[in-house]
């Protein structure tokens, strides 16, 4: 099961390593989509967490929430959706 | 008896749009529809968003797409779009000059029509095409029409020597644009629309690659990718939307399990792009690094995903790229659920 804050720092370690200019003292609070512009970005954070946190992520099932939201509404998400499949 | 690449025509065709100009015309269709909701309209325009994020072109046969409304709508420009691309064909072919075709093998996965793509095409070409080849339409094969072609013109007899595949994919016609049905969406904000074409021979002078086996895996998921239906004509739908990513790959990865398929560190690859998460994710899984996978990012960059058409253009390229004797694999994937891998190697 993975957990908020492991998300969180999955997160932080792929937006320190592509976004260097971006602080990330407040990063829950980021809007993705004003972080991530490219497809390319978009697809490479995904498989950054998929990787790092051992899950299989559905852009589909995620949806506008991928960009829409802050980073942590999306760690919030990405748990909901977890403990919803393990049902 | 073996079947040698002789040409691969890739006309480009339609007019070229950006994600942003997508995206504009999109909200604005939908935002000025007074039937819809607003929270509604809101909603799937944020979805839209996800899927044309960033910098990507494709290009688009039918600009009117939005103001489709009916049947005849649809049929109309499906055939105009049919016109055009095998006027582009007949063009490209033309002027590279071939033997006669023994055979045409016209491919579509999108509309239908009468005469068909092949027997237009032979009339188009008119002595490229002998009065006695075979002409025929495959329909119905999604995203592996071409590849399934290749199969179907590499088992011919020795009375085929000289076979011509088209490939028309003029996929924004299908568009509904009165739906908020979100796969409907999907499949607009990811297709481009595209033609192209490839001459198989069983002579090997001239020959660009010889063509290796090509083996394919179809799934036990075949609603996976379907056409749905609107009131006036079908449209691009998907069996279970929220878990799309997570099904293409497991087949993806179920059919290749069972494909006898091969690599080595010297082989151009050429990966259906059905989708950059797709093309990214399938590729690693079969370990293929970015590196390799570029030319098929970069045509997905500028085309999107032009549905069997796509794998013909990268092919393309990778045969302008390679070096004698270097081995070319492909893997195409789409309705069914199928999967087809295919080789060959430059001459």
């Amino acid at each position: 099961m993975i957990d908020r804050q492991a998300v969180l720092d999955a997160i932080k370690e792929f937006v320190a390593a592509h976004f260097p200019t971006i602080s990330l003292d407040r990063l829950e609070t980021l809007r993705a989509g004003d972080v991530i512009q490219q497809s390319l970005e978009l697809v490479e954070l995904v498989l950054h967490l998929e990787e790092k946190l051992g899950i299989e992520i559905n852009i589909n099932e995620i949806g506008e929430n991928l960009i829409v939201q802050n980073f942590g509404s999306l760690a919030d998400e990405l748990v909901k959706s977890e403990v919803a499949k393990r049902r | 008896m073996k079947w040698y690449i002789r040409s691969v025509y890739t006309p480009v065709v339609g007019e070229q749009w950006d994600n942003r100009e997508v995206f504009a015309r999109i909200s604005s269709h939908l935002r000025s529809n007074a039937s819809r909701s607003p929270e509604e309209v809101e909603h799937l325009l944020s979805l839209i968003r996800v899927y044309v994020i960033g910098s990507r072109t494709r290009y688009v046969q039918c600009p009117h797409f939005l103001d489709l409304r009916s049947f005849n709508d649809h049929a109309v420009a499906f055939a105009a779009a049919v016109t055009e691309s095998i006027g582009a064909l007949s063009q490209e072919i033309r002027a590279g000059g071939s033997e006669p075709f023994d055979a045409v093998i016209g491919v579509s996965s999108v509309g239908q029509l009468l005469p068909g793509i092949a027997d237009r095409l032979a009339t188009g070409l008119r002595a490229q095409v002998k009065s006695s080849a075979l002409l025929l339409d495959l329909g119905n094969g999604g995203c592996t029409a071409s590849s399934r072609a290749l199969q179907l013109a590499s088992t011919l007899n020795h009375q085929h020597r000289n076979v011509l595949i088209a490939v028309v994919e003029p996929s924004s016609t299908l568009a509904d644009p009165l739906s908020l049905d979100r796969p409907n969406w999907q499949g607009i904000c990811t297709f481009g629309d595209g033609a192209a074409g490839i001459w198989l021979s069983t002579d090997p002078a001239g020959a660009l690659a010889e063509l290796g086996p090509i083996n394919s895996s179809h799934r036990e998921d075949a609603d996976l990718i379907r056409w749905d239906y609107s009131s006036s004509y079908y449209r691009f739908s998907v069996s279970d939307f929220e878990g799309f990513d997570r099904k293409v790959r497991t087949g993806i990865l179920g059919a290749l399990s069972e494909i006898d398929w091969a690599d080595t560190k010297d082989s151009l690859w050429a990966v259906h792009p059905a989708g950059m998460m797709l093309l990214l994710s399938v590729a690693k899984r079969i370990g293929l690094d970015r590196s390799r996978l570029e030319p098929s990012t970069r045509h997905f960059r500028t085309f999107s995903n032009m549905s069997s058409a796509s794998i013909l253009h990268i092919l393309r390229d990778l045969l302008e790229e390679a070096q004698p004797g270097q081995p070319i694999r492909w893997l195409s994937m789409g309705a069914g659920f199928h999967v087809v891998y295919g080789s060959c190697t430059k001459v």
